[in-house]
């Protein structure tokens, strides 16, 4: 059922695609409307501020506008545009890691060990800020986009077997940060 | 040896294909695998609980919601400048052409002139039909024009810049407010009230954070 909603909507994004090959504007809005909630939901949590995910979210469909042609069909339209704007932050974060970034090895290493799940999710997402970019957005595509392995290879133009290792260095290291982790305590959740 | 091997190797692939159990996006097959492997593998099955965990906390956690009509907005403008630009390429590649054709010397000057003629009149045509065919106005509605549709009190704010996402939604949502459009080109944000709480006490809360440049609140009417 899920596979029959997914080529559905998969061949509507493929006809606007079509549209926009054709400089049409209407075609652009709705594919635009059509994942901007997604891209957005994303972005926001691996780019610090709120203009930078619209300008990331733009520069993706600028792409997208100028490049629709060039759109084999090898993937679904989905992953092909999540793969532009994934370059696109991977980009603009890059560009912004200056000093005042703190690496993952300055990290504080707190004796917090926060039992409700608030406190937890925000220390996860905290922590999950200060891992390298690249396994960073692996495990926000995983844990927070819901894609499968193949998708996120995809997306990131990485063999699975990168994408399963930066997801396991991810692993270890948000265990090194997170006390209740690391002792083998369970989450509330 | 064979055997412990397997075990070792398959506990491996194991544990790199957690996660995606977790997500629930594993294939069937792999998804037996890694049932049948924590049935008697303590640290999978503990490893998979946490797995677990982590996801539903990260895909549950609340983001903050855009307004995409107005960043839309933007796009349009940007594509706009684009057809200008590759436009005005084509321009400048025609007068370049016809400045060659001038400048060879050779003996069929008036073939030449007669060419740039006709190439200046297809010019000509040519920004006439892109003027002609490009879009007049924007036919679509944003919620960051001035007017707003809202009836009663609404707040204009104006955040710095080095706000986070995550400061601006707690700030918001603490001022009992949620934002309703923006932020404008000016950056401003229009916020109505969620319901509990008066304006003044949230424009209290506003003001008393750093991370307000600005913050008044303005009465609407009409739906306008």
């Amino acid at each position: 059922m899920r596979l029959r909603l997914d080529k559905s909507l998969d061949d509507d994004d493929r006809a606007l695609l079509d549209a926009i090959v054709r400089h049409e504007r209407k075609a652009i809005d709705e594919l635009y409307l059509n994942y901007h909630r997604r891209l957005a939901r994303f972005l926001s949590r691996i780019v610090p501020r709120y203009e930078s995910v619209e300008e990331i979210i733009n520069d993706t469909f600028m792409v997208v506008w100028q490049h629709a042609a060039k759109f084999r069909g090898a993937s679904r339209v989905s992953t092909w545009i999540m793969g532009i704007a994934y370059r696109t932050a991977l980009k603009s974060l890059r560009r912004d890691l200056s000093a005042a970034t703190q690496s993952v090895d300055d990290y504080p290493e707190q004796s917090v060990n926060p039992m409700q799940d608030t406190e937890m999710q925000e220390w996860i997402l905290r922590a999950v800020m200060h891992l390298p970019i690249e396994q960073r957005l692996t495990i926000e595509l995983a844990y927070h986009m819901g894609h499968s392995v193949e998708e996120i290879a995809a997306i990131t133009e990485c063999p699975v077997g990168t994408v399963k290792a930066r997801m396991f260095h991810a692993r270890e290291k948000l265990r090194r940060y997170l006390p209740a982790l690391g002792g083998g305590a369970e989450l509330n959740g | 040896m064979s055997s412990a091997l397997d075990n070792i190797s398959e506990h491996t692939e194991i544990w790199l294909l957690i996660p995606w159990y977790a997500n629930e996006s594993l294939e069937v097959y792999d998804r037996r695998r890694v049932d049948d492997h924590a049935r008697t593998c303590t640290a999978c099955r503990n490893e998979l609980k946490l797995q677990q965990s982590i996801y539903n906390l990260m895909f549950h956690a609340s983001t903050v919601e855009y307004m995409p009509q107005a960043s839309l907005r933007r796009l349009h403008e940007r594509l706009d400048a684009l057809e200008d630009s590759e436009s005005t390429g084509v321009m400048v590649a025609s007068v370049k052409r016809t400045h060659r054709f001038w400048s060879a010397p050779h003996s069929w000057a008036m073939v030449a002139c007669i060419a740039a003629l006709v190439g200046a009149v297809g010019v000509f045509v040519q920004m006439s039909v892109q003027t002609l065919h490009r879009p007049v106005a924007s036919n679509y509605f944003t919620v960051t024009d001035s007017a707003p549709r809202i009836n009663g009190v609404l707040v204009r704010a104006v955040f710095t810049s080095s706000i986070t996402l995550t400061e601006l939604q707690t700030l918001v949502t603490e001022s009992k407010l949620r934002i309703v459009s923006g932020p404008t080109d000016a950056g401003v944000y229009s916020l109505a009230p969620t319901g509990a709480g008066s304006i003044s006490e949230s424009l209290t809360r506003l003001r008393a954070s750093s991370k307000v440049r600005f913050a008044e609140g303005v009465q609407t009417s009409d739906g306008q």
